[in-house]
């Protein structure tokens, strides 16, 4: 009889894989990144494509140069590309998205061990790295070529309202996406396509994007500008970049239990909530989700999953 | 699996598809509905013919009024308004603006409420002070009758005149050699030369210079310019228009800003004229349409900083204006 | 028949579509009768027996050959009529144990273990002649007494015939008071139909069976549980049920209820099953019966049945052979038969590169890959459910992605990945801390990893040598 080595059970295995989930995630993108080409011109392809380069490339040569395992090819860099181009505004330099995109790879992702090991999403890292070292840069948006306007920046509509001024787009507008924003943040409609095709091919869970954008919506309703209960919940909701926020960034994979991410989506809602009520940032889903992000160790020490057998706590 | 992907990625291109269908024709919806809202003022009674008039688009006569609609040259394009005249054809009742792309901020404001306002039951032609925006040629002559009457009156002496300006943006400099003999101008060149010595006008012979693809050269244009200011002794026939750009000598369709400039310089320096004196209450640069405050009082503000624009209506309000004239 | 609710227990994967049932599910159970056992002296793993017969010695089918040892082991029979060739260690499954191997001789089985003085006759005569009828018809067992039916279950070597193989006896002779009875017929692994077979062939002796098994357990109830992807048992099992409740036949205090749950696997994990049907948990460290819960695979209540109302002890089995085999359906054969004789009885493998698993595909350890038709394998044990043959796939494990999906399907609420994390690191105060002792070993987590770890082998890993801490620590403090 011959040697007999064991492989570990179970011999079944499902079909999902990593790279799998995340080409479908990157898939998902692709209605919004079509709307981008629609809303801004071509450029927006060809900075989304640089991004992806970019991500991909130094997470090759990180992992060929550290020794590890490769894993550049299993499209989560692409995912992070995609996602840092549309946070982007089609006028961000090429360079701005170069050393953004290798900022997000290398020293979010990589260094703190790679995939699943990163302390926050790199894509909002990289984002909040572009707001802080080039503010003037990628905080000026520029309206649609399809409105008939003239070609110049503008701040986001959240951002136009805030400092007093009027929306001046209405809310088919914001949900179609023809506002002045980032890349692929502006139609709402095409990130929730891309979303509900996530829902469906069962890679993501609604739950936690849902109870985020229905706190921040909740309490910017409640403590609205005027007073109590006088807050604009369609603006809250289409105006900025709340929807590209809780479909793709929050529900990066970081975080605990079931119902751990209720409650991990609940403060990243309340302090982006109170971002966008007290602070003179309009936006505050990059605060937000990145406070949750750190704070999501600590939610999981509040939050224990039941052991079976143990006593219910 | 396998099914499921292929449903999913099937599904996904659908309905992306039919998203797209959705923004493309809430757009254009949207457009059309613009456009729907400004027309319905009152039931046209009558079309009128717009046949072989310019610029304006459309005509109507309704019951108790006259539309038109004018299309002017802005800063930023086209602009298209809607005059409402009373029905004696000789007021305006209404003036809006229904397209422009005129800068944000600026000549943008020629569709707010504050400017459109002033037009409400003024009777046309309308003016607009320190332009000649109520000129029915709609031609704007730079406004420079000093200097003009300065060189007209100054006693040429005999020579040869040269005036260079600065490079312009496609590394040209320009430069204007005139000559007088007997108190006449009797010879005038017009040319660019680059860093290198190449001659704007050579170039456009060799077709590396290219204004229109069948239209007169530029180094055609220039010698009839210089020829129709041999012909004429004087500047004061070179009217240009907000373009900076004139009628006044067929075929020429370059701008003739900086030839009128240094001409003038040439002038100056054989005519024994001091410009920078005479420079202190004009506006040099009626080519940029910069503003063109002046105390003469009018009907009409224009707006701050948007002279282009504000002209740009006016004319528009003018042209109407004419255009009722000859077919009431 | 009662419908549980879907979220009958937390987790729990959904590993395939049917098609994998579907192999053997249709396939009537043929008897496979080899001319060579090898039957283990440990049947299951830590159930050691001495046996008590010795080379050259003839023995009948039913015949005690081996007295049990060790507190997990039940006693040994022989499961063919025939000469014993030798006793001497063979290889089963990457160990080392002693096995009795016995040459068939004749089809004569001995009736009664107790009664020597009539053996030498086929079993259908012997069944005949006793005037069995439990296989046909709902029995009268009021006569039989409690003590009765716990001896029976002894000495009939019962055991678990889903799984694990704990010995039924030490179930059933607790102190601890009983009030439910579950008759495990969830059959919850992928590919495995033999439980179903015998829930349709062996309808009347299961209930009769299961109806010993009350009496013995001294429950209240007892609730026959099955997934519903089976409805054609369901049916069968109700209508025989009903069928008697209308004779009369079972007794008023005689309370079966057939509970269909939905088919979710572990469905049939002994402690998931509990939870789904009496939404009570097992304390941890303890068994069922420490919250009044017996558990019994359909099989063993059969067997009960067979052994009380047929003198015919634990010595055969339905085992479903399936997967890349040429012939896959259900084969009833005695304890200790060659898994490759009864592939090669089943026509053989149909792939070269293949894998082959004793057991169901989520918990069956492999006996080997690309098995070439000709080298041994491994012999049917008293819990060998079933031989199944996969393509032998090779998965490349990539770094976690922390998704959560094997703490989402952990049914006793783990967090695998961190127990990966701190076993790796050798951190077994953590691993203790994260409950890794807990861990069922029904390897959801690993099925659903997209990065294809191998966190059940490394849970289970962690669940041992968290187990053995406990007790060396158990052993200094007494």
């Amino acid at each position: 009889m011959k040697q007999v080595i064991l492989p570990g059970g179970p011999h079944l295995r499902t079909a999902q894989t990593t790279r799998n989930m995340m080409f479908h995630v990157a898939l998902s993108l692709v209605p919004a990144l079509l709307g981008a080409i629609y809303f801004f011109g071509i450029r927006a392809l060809y900075l989304t494509a640089l991004s992806v380069a970019v991500c991909v490339i130094t997470e090759y040569l990180w992992q060929k140069l550290t020794g590890k395992q490769i894993t550049a090819g299993d499209f989560s860099a692409v995912v992070t590309g995609m996602l840092l181009a549309f946070n982007m505004p089609i006028e961000t330099p090429v360079w701005v998205i170069v050393a953004t995109a290798v900022f997000s790879i290398l020293f979010v992702k990589q260094m703190f061990g790679g995939i699943g090991n990163n302390f926050a999403n790199p894509a909002l890292m990289g984002r909040l790295f572009a707001m802080v070292v080039w503010p003037g840069t990628v905080m000026q948006y520029t309206v649609p070529r399809t409105l008939p306007a003239d070609a110049v920046s503008s701040a986001t509509v959240l951002g136009t309202v805030k400092n007093g001024g009027e929306a001046g787009y209405n809310y088919l507008q914001m949900f179609l996406g023809e506002i002045p924003g980032a890349l692929g943040e502006t139609s709402k409609l095409l990130l929730l396509v891309g979303f509900a095709y996530l829902c469906y091919m069962g890679i993501v869970n609604a739950g936690a994007a849902l109870t985020y954008i229905g706190t921040v919506l909740l309490l910017t309703f409640v403590f609205g500008p005027t007073g109590l209960f006088t807050g604009d919940i369609l603006l809250n909701l289409f105006g900025g970049g709340l929807i590209i926020g809780g479909c793709y960034m929050l529900t990066d994979y970081v975080f605990v239990s079931r119902k751990g991410r209720i409650l991990y989506a609940v403060t990243a809602g309340i302090i982006t909530a109170a971002i966008r009520i007290f602070s003179p940032y309009p936006e505050g889903i990059c605060f937000g989700i990145l406070t949750a992000n750190c704070l999501a160790g600590a939610l999981s020490l509040l939050y224990k999953k039941h052991v079976y057998g143990t006593k219910k706590a | 699996m396998k099914n499921k992907t292929v449903k999913g990625i099937i599904a996904l291109a659908v309905v992306t598809a039919l998203s797209f269908a959705v923004i493309i024709g809430s757009n254009q919806l949207s457009k059309n509905m613009t456009a729907g809202t400004q027309g319905e003022t009152a039931e046209i009674t009558e079309e009128l013919d717009v046949s072989g008039t310019e610029q304006i688009d459309k005509a109507a006569k309704t019951e108790s009024d006259y539309v038109v609609t004018v299309r002017e040259k802005g800063y930023g394009g086209d602009i298209v308004m809607n005059v409402s005249f009373d029905e004696t054809a000789a007021s305006v009742t209404k003036l809006e603006i229904t397209e422009q792309n005129e800068t944000e901020g600026l000549g943008s404001k020629i569709t707010e409420e504050a400017f459109l306002e002033q037009f409400n039951g003024i009777s046309a032609p309308v003016t607009l002070p320190g332009t000649d925006a109520g000129n029915s040629s709609a031609e704007n002559s730079s406004d420079n009758s000093a200097i003009l009457d300065a060189l007209d009156q100054a006693k040429l002496s005999d020579g040869t005149f040269t005036a260079k300006g600065e490079p312009d943006s496609n590394g040209f400099t320009e430069e204007v050699t005139l000559t007088v003999k007997d108190g006449k101008i009797t010879e005038v060149n017009w040319d660019g030369i680059t860093e290198d010595g190449t001659k704007k006008s050579v170039m456009s012979e060799n077709g590396e210079y290219v204004m229109t693809e069948d239209g007169p050269t530029w180094k055609e244009q220039a010698e009839a310019l210089a020829d129709a200011l041999i012909e004429n002794q004087s500047l004061r026939f070179l009217t240009t228009n907000v373009e900076g750009k004139t009628d006044a000598v067929s075929g020429v369709s370059i701008a003739v800003g900086s030839f009128i400039s240094l001409t003038e310089d040439c002038l100056a320096q054989s005519g024994n004229v001091d410009l920078s004196a005479l420079a202190a209450d004009q506006n040099e640069d009626s080519e940029n349409g910069s503003d063109t405050a002046s105390d003469n009082d009018s009907a009409i503000d224009a707006v701050s900083g948007a002279t282009v624009s504000s002209t740009a209506v006016v004319n528009g309000i003018n042209r109407a204006y004419e255009f009722l004239q000859t077919v009431k | 028949m009662q419908r549980r609710g879907t979220q009958a227990f937390p987790g729990g994967v959904h590993p395939t579509d049917g098609s994998d049932k579907a192999l053997s599910m249709d396939q009537a159970v043929k008897p496979y009768r080899p001319d060579i056992v090898t039957i283990l002296s440990e049947q299951t793993f830590g159930g050691t027996c001495q046996f008590t017969v010795t080379p050259g010695e003839s023995v009948i089918e039913g015949q005690l050959i081996g007295k049990p040892e060790a507190f997990l082991a039940a006693p040994l029979h022989a499961s063919i009529s025939g000469t014993v060739l030798d006793v001497k260690e063979v290889e089963q499954l990457g160990r080392k144990i002693t096995a009795c191997i016995i040459q068939r001789e004749s089809d004569h089985c001995q009736v009664s273990h107790t009664d020597t003085s009539i053996p030498h006759d086929t079993a259908a005569e012997c069944a005949e002649r006793k005037g069995v009828d439990y296989q046909t018809e709902i029995s009268d067992i009021r006569s039989i007494s409690r003590e009765e039916i716990l001896s029976g279950i002894r000495d009939g070597g019962l055991t678990g015939m889903g799984g694990a193989g704990f010995p039924t006896h030490k179930k059933y002779e607790t102190d601890k008071p009983i009030d439910a009875l579950l008759i495990n017929g969830a059959e919850c692994e992928p590919f495995l139909t033999c439980d179903y077979r015998l829930m349709l062939e062996e309808a009347y002796a299961l209930i009769n069976g299961v109806r010993l098994l009350l009496k013995g357990s001294g429950a209240k109830k007892a609730y026959i549980c099955l997934e519903d992807n089976k409805p054609k048992a369901a049916e069968h099992l109700t209508h025989i049920l009903d069928e008697a409740k209308a004779k009369g036949l079972i007794a008023t205090d005689e309370t079966i209820e057939l509970t269909v749950l939905p088919a979710k696997y572990p469905q049939g994990g002994e402690r998931q099953l509990i939870q789904a049907v009496l939404k009570r948990e097992v304390p941890m460290g303890q068994l069922p019966a420490d919250a009044g819960v017996i558990v019994s695979n359909v099989g063993t209540a059969k067997a009960a049945a067979d052994q009380i109302l047929g003198n015919l002890p634990l010595t055969k089995r339905i085992v479903t052979v399936t997967g890349l085999v040429a012939h896959p359906g259900n084969y009833l054969v005695p304890i200790g038969t060659s898994a490759k004789e009864l592939l090669q009885f089943c026509g053989g493998v149909t792939a070269k590169e293949n894998r082959i698993i004793a057991g169901g595909p989520m918990t069956g350890p492999c006996a080997t890959s690309n098995w070439n038709g000709e080298d041994e394998l491994f012999h049917i044990t008293k819990s060998t459910s079933g031989i199944l043959v996969l393509p032998d796939a090779a998965y490349e494990e990539s770094p976690c992605i922390r998704c959560l999906g094997c703490a989402d399907v952990c049914p006793a609420g783990l967090t695998p990945y961190q127990i990966e994390i701190a076993f790796l690191n050798e951190d077994h105060e953590l691993c203790e801390e994260l409950y890794a002792s807990e861990c069922i070993a029904c390897g959801c987590c690993s099925y659903i990893c997209p990065a294809k770890r191998q966190l059940a082998v490394r849970t289970r890993m962690a669940r041992d040598l968290v187990k053995q801490r406990m007790r060396e620590r158990a052993v200094k403090s007494s």
